[in-house]
């Protein structure tokens, strides 16, 4: 029983995603969502969100609110860039693949902080292997490009840490 | 919405679903073609769901998921293919 | 008009002029890393705030619409990491305007 929470986290979230498809209050309904996202939950093994129980706390429910609106200023940034970096004449370019070390543990937080790269100004996520994450620049910063690279990994693996640990 | 913003928005996505699907056809190689793929099915999602909201009709809403869940999937076995299959 | 209608119509249009920049992005960048930057962030967001906007118009299929976007938040990283693992790994695929590249370092190293 030690899955008990992830199972249980997870299926609330599958009887979410019910909901907001069948988008009805009829009983029949709602008892068929429940019964089907337990089943899909306890198949799975709760694999979808882990334990979410974990956030409830008051600390790390801010973290994750704080890294919501961190991740989504960092999206709008990048748009303006890929925007203003698409209407010029010639595409101001200078790519390149750097590595990065990533100090985090799990999995999951791993794959966050892959998606989250990509989603973020000017780098997107190529590999990932061991604990090293290699970043595509589409203009390569000043100065150190290593210094620069792990920073910018860091501002979310930091972040990410107090979240999952 | 008026007339004049519904035409706005209709060369504005008219315009961007043709580029990536330019992109498509011509692509120089696999990859870039995967990658305008990608794109034009996320650009048609939008374009369904407008559809629908000028029809009236929630059903072509589910019609937009199903689709954007099929073209991850596509993707995906496109991306495993050029990849050189399961390893 | 209302201030939820302006917010809608400001919502839509932002979005789609996103959505075009995509199709432009992916059309003129040169190569496969530089176009996936284009095709990534700018669908996503663009998607987001087309669906949002047209959510505010029509609040019933709201909730509907947010499910559509958390699911390409959530998918399009992913399909774009495939892809680019894919166009590293195979040499015809790969371009070689790469200033540097510590990939192919490392798995030179490796083997």
């Amino acid at each position: 029983m030690k899955r008990a929470p992830a199972v249980i986290s997870t299926s609330v979230v599958l009887f979410g995603i019910w909901l907001s498809l069948t988008l009805s209050a009829d009983s029949q309904e709602i008892a068929l969502g429940v019964v089907v996202s337990l089943i899909t939950a306890v198949a799975t093994h709760g694999a979808l969100t882990g334990d979410l129980s974990r956030l409830l706390k008051p600390r790390k429910c801010l973290a994750t609110i704080e890294y919501v609106f961190f991740f989504l200023g960092q999206m709008i940034k990048a748009n303006i860039d890929v925007f203003f970096r698409i209407f010029r004449p010639v595409i101001p370019i200078k790519p390149g693949i750097v590595k990065a070390k990533l100090t985090l543990k799990s999995e999951r937080a791993k794959a966050i902080v892959a998606n989250s790269i990509t989603l973020t100004p000017g780098t997107i996520t190529i590999d990932i292997i061991g604990d090293e994450i290699f970043v595509h620049w589409v203009f390569l910063p000043d100065g150190d490009v290593h210094i620069k690279t792990q920073s910018m990994v860091d501002s979310f693996a930091v972040r990410l840490e107090n979240i999952f640990e | 919405m008026s007339n004049t913003f519904l035409i706005i928005i209709f060369v504005l996505i008219g315009g961007g679903l043709f580029l990536s699907f330019l992109r498509l056809i011509i692509g120089r190689k696999a990859t870039d073609r995967a990658v305008a793929l990608d794109t034009t099915t996320l650009i048609s999602t939008g374009f369904l769901v407008l559809v629908a909201f000028l029809q009236g009709r929630s059903l072509l809403l589910d019609v937009a998921l199903v689709y954007s869940v099929l073209s991850f999937l596509g993707v995906l076995a496109i991306a495993r293919y050029l990849d050189g299959g399961l390893k | 008009m209302s201030f939820i209608s302006i917010l809608a119509h400001g919502l839509t249009g932002l979005g789609a002029l996103v959505l075009f920049a995509s199709g432009l992005g992916v059309f003129r960048m040169p190569d496969v890393f530089n176009k996936m930057h284009a095709g990534t962030k700018a669908t996503t967001l663009g998607s987001v705030l087309f669906l949002v906007g047209l959510g505010l118009f029509e609040p019933s299929w709201m909730p509907k619409l947010l499910l559509i976007v958390l699911f390409i938040v959530l998918t399009n990283p992913v399909s774009s990491h495939a892809l680019a693992r894919a166009a590293h790994n195979e040499p015809s695929e790969k371009p070689d305007n790469l200033i540097i590249d510590d990939l192919a370092d490392s798995k030179g190293g490796g083997q």
